[in-house]
């Protein structure tokens, strides 16, 4: 072995040694998954503990992998609209298109109602109770109550954004019913429509370690033909916590008399982004 | 040249190989002892809470508070700044002008003022979190059980950002991070961004909760100040309905979009 090689080898040595220190730093600092409790015990840090171990534990922070932009079949098929749905769906993606968007409950500050805040690109917080599943949703600040009694809404209850929301747990599924909605919201972004017979049933469930998959079907004699179902995949994410989501600090996009919506000047706060 | 460079990259991939398996075992390892853990302290929080007092359920306050008073029953001393912006206020909303006030324009009341609301508070007691949503404007505050709050930079906001412990059979709660934008009640008590609110809350029995609110802010108060309010416990299936502020800012109606509800189908203002 002549020096050239053996000073080689050594300089190849130390390479490796480096490359070595470079992957063992790299494994600690960005490990495969972040530190947290294994799945298997759920995230029992952010459950009542009144709620029996029987219970499946969904309790924790989500994270959608999907947007609401669209929410279309799961079968890949055409939505199947009722005649007046459809002109509206078109008459909205008409406008969009014009760059003069049509009006929608966001756009005022106000709640996207069940489907549609289903999906969101935001973090969903859920703790289980005894008597209830509540889902907290960063956008607008919604938080739905799943009342787990399973029964329909009390007298005194009016028609809502979100809707009354009932369920229980059939296996290791939650099924969700909501009713009792507004008609003032969509389906989704991109413009189904929706009427307040709208009944929307979900079923959610961990697919996964980490998986939580909600499958849910839009029953809405009212704009569509037959029911249709729709899904939504969330991650676990235990580190992440909601930030505060308050879209009247900036309700400055108001449409004007005829619905198309406009820059306004909603007051001192409403502009107070404008003038920085 | 060239067979110095293969021995080289031969070394280094073999070494790189036995390292890359040596750092997996490793990391492994680790992450299973991180687990484990984690999930022994998760298992001893749930323990501890499951001996806590029950703060969870749902709670009215006695009466809405428009004006705090300190535990003394008087309005807390201000700097000669704080002064002069409370007799402001206080004068404009004896004038009918409310404007400035953040909450007219549908804005979080923040902490601590969302608590005299006057509204049910439902409080979800978890080991690891305390989350109050409450039924006025469906605001909410997530309490995480860190103990005193350890942000470096939090973005400040209505709510601030809320720490808690347990301490025996009290929780306590700090909050920092505010915008400084919001009044601490309907008369107009200031707060600065550096505002820091400690909280304790406290069973006097099953059914009552005491709410023990200290606002620490120098640049309004000359030294911190703290008032007391009590709630009252409503069944746990207490149906809170949704209430909309922002509906009060639109300059039209809605309407209805579907035919069976009324509407015309069309997409402008919800059928028009």
């Amino acid at each position: 072995m002549g020096a050239s090689v053996r000073n080689t080898l050594w300089q190849g040595a130390t390479g490796a040694a480096l490359l070595m220190i470079t992957l063992s730093s790299t494994a600690s600092a960005q490990p495969a998954r972040p530190a947290q409790p294994p799945v298997t015990t759920g995230d029992d840090a952010r459950r009542d503990v009144r709620v029996p171990d029987s219970v499946p534990n969904i309790s924790g922070t989500w994270v959608a992998r999907t947007s609401n932009r669209t929410i279309a079949p799961l079968d890949g098929g055409p939505t199947p609209f009722l005649p007046w749905a459809s002109t509206y769906f078109d008459e909205r993606a008409a406008a969009e298109k014009s760059g003069m968007p049509l009006f929608d409950t966001n756009a005022s500050c106000l709640p996207s109602g069940v489907p549609r805040v289903l999906p969101v690109p935001y973090p969903l917080d859920i703790v289980q109770t005894p008597d209830l599943t509540i889902i907290a949703v960063e956008v607008m600040h919604s938080f739905r109550i799943v009342h787990m009694d399973n029964k329909p809404p009390p007298p005194e209850y009016k028609a809502s954004y979100l809707g009354y929301s009932r369920g229980y747990w059939d296996g290791d599924t939650l099924v969700v019913t909501t009713t009792g909605m507004n008609g003032y919201t969509q389906v989704d972004e991109e413009g189904r429509p929706k009427s307040s017979q709208i009944k929307v049933t979900e079923r959610i469930r961990k697919v996964g370690p980490d998986i939580l998959e909600n499958t849910y079907t839009i029953d809405d004699p009212g704009t569509y033909a037959r029911p249709w179902t729709a899904r939504a995949r969330f991650e676990w994410a235990p580190d992440q916590r909601l930030n505060e989501y308050i879209c009247e600090e900036n309700n400055r996009n108001k449409p004007d008399a005829s619905g198309k919506l406009r820059h306004g000047d909603g007051g001192r706060f409403a502009t107070r982004n404008d003038k920085k | 040249m060239n067979r110095k460079i293969w021995a080289a990259a031969a070394s280094v991939i073999a070494l790189a190989c036995a390292g890359a398996a040596l750092a997996q075992n490793t990391d492994e390892a680790g992450l299973r002892a991180r687990d484990k853990a984690a999930a022994d302290k998760v298992r001893a929080l749930v323990e501890a809470d499951k001996k806590h007092p029950r703060i969870g359920g749902v709670w009215l306050i006695g009466a809405p508070i428009q004006t705090i008073a300190t535990v003394d029953g008087k309005v807390p001393a201000m700097t000669a700044e704080g002064k002069k912006l409370y007799n402001q206020r206080v004068a404009e909303r004896k004038a009918g002008v409310t404007k400035n006030d953040p909450t007219e324009y549908c804005l979080p009341p923040g902490t601590p003022r969302s608590l005299w609301s006057g509204e049910p508070i439902m409080i979800a007691q978890a080991p690891g979190k305390v989350t109050l949503y409450h039924q006025y404007r469906h605001l909410i505050r997530h309490v995480f059980l860190d103990g005193p709050p350890k942000l470096d930079e939090p973005d400040p906001n209505w709510e601030g950002h809320s720490s808690g412990w347990w301490d025996g059979d009290v929780l306590k709660i700090q909050t920092i991070g505010f915008n400084g934008e919001q009044w601490l009640d309907t008369a107009g008590l200031p707060q600065s961004p550096d505002m820091k609110v400690d909280e304790v809350l406290r069973l006097l029995d099953p059914n009552t909760l005491e709410d023990t609110v200290t606002v620490s802010d120098a640049k309004f108060y000359p030294a911190p100040w703290s008032t007391k309010v009590t709630f009252k416990r409503l069944p746990d299936t207490t149906f809170m309905p949704e209430e909309e502020c922002s509906e009060k800012l639109l300059e039209f109606p809605l309407k209805p979009y579907a035919p069976v509800d009324g509407g015309t189908g069309h997409g402008a203002r919800g059928g028009n």
